[in-house]
């Protein structure tokens, strides 16, 4: 585990209003997709030298190997998940919601707990947990672009 | 050479460098090919120690993880410039991205590729895997040569 000294609340100043908790040590080995997915040993993403996936990082096969949101969900789309309209917690589904900047490429994904916070990687820092999505919005993240979920298969 | 002469050559060298990617380059290539052919430092009029070279890398590296430690996409953090002049770093700079990697897993991947010319890590689903490939692929590549 390596160590972090970074203020989340200076990254994200709309976690000051939120209750958000620090839930675990700060790693490279897998990055907010990857946590969405439910995984917690690859960081997932679609960087490539000629059409090859560049060693260390996973991507869906099949997949684009580009950084657009429909990439994203289709992505999402071999793990089970389906877009869906809201966020709104509903029993039996676990969802996501991917954040894209300004030019409508995915900065992060968050993904919904069984009680309705939502837990997100950080980068290469730490995992949290944040009751709204609203907490992550702003200059690096942007905004939720779209909503995806799938049955729960977890007790969380 | 004076570190803001040193700078100044630095500057240029990726001015020129950029023009040459863009003027050569076929335009519908992802933003990692932009940045990953190998550099060609023959023509660099800037002659750096090893010391040099380890400062600078030691200085843009943590600028980088300031500016890009809480993005997930690799890409977007490829293309922060201390990056990218880690990258025009050169082969010098493999030494100190190899150090790194002993220390642990760091996305230095796309700069090896871009300076080695070629992955050894490709394959590697993980960067704890492509660490240790890059890294013994340095260590077999050095010992061959004492």
């Amino acid at each position: 585990m390596m160590s972090s000294g970074i203020d989340l609340q200076t990254l994200f100043p709309q976690l000051q209003t939120d209750d958000y908790q620090i839930t675990s040590a700060a790693t490279r080995g897998y990055n907010c997709h990857a946590w969405a997915a439910g995984e917690d040993d690859a960081w997932w993403s679609p960087v490539n030298r000629a059409g090859l996936p560049i060693g260390g990082y996973y991507w869906p096969r099949g997949v684009p190997h580009d950084e657009s949101l429909p990439a994203l969900v289709q992505a999402f789309r071999t793990c089970g998940y389906a877009p869906c309209d809201t966020g709104e917690l509903e029993v039996g589904l676990e969802k996501i919601a991917i954040y894209t900047d300004h030019a409508r490429l995915p900065t992060h994904t968050a993904r919904q707990l069984a009680n309705g916070q939502w837990t997100s990687k950080i980068g290469e820092y730490q995992d949290i947990t944040h009751d709204t999505l609203a907490g992550l919005e702003g200059q690096d993240y942007g905004r939720v672009a779209c909503f995806m979920s799938r049955a729960r298969t977890d007790a969380q | 050479m004076t570190p803001g002469s040193a700078a100044r050559a630095t500057r240029a060298w990726e001015v020129e460098r950029d023009t040459w990617q863009e003027a050569e380059r076929p335009p519908l290539l992802g933003l990692i090919d932009r940045v990953e052919r190998p550099a060609d430092h023959s023509h660099t009029p800037l002659a750096r120690t090893d010391e040099d070279v380890q400062a600078r890398f030691k200085e843009l590296a943590d600028q980088w993880l300031t500016e890009t430690g809480h993005l997930s996409s690799i890409s977007q953090r490829v293309l922060n410039p201390s990056y990218q002049q880690i990258i025009g770093l050169g082969p010098q700079v493999v030494p100190c991205l190899i150090e790194s990697l002993r220390e642990g897993p760091q996305h230095w991947f796309s700069a090896l590729v871009a300076v080695v010319g070629v992955d050894h890590a490709f394959g590697a689903r993980t960067p704890s895997e492509a660490a240790s490939r890059w890294v013994a692929w340095f260590d077999a590549t050095t010992s061959d040569d004492e």
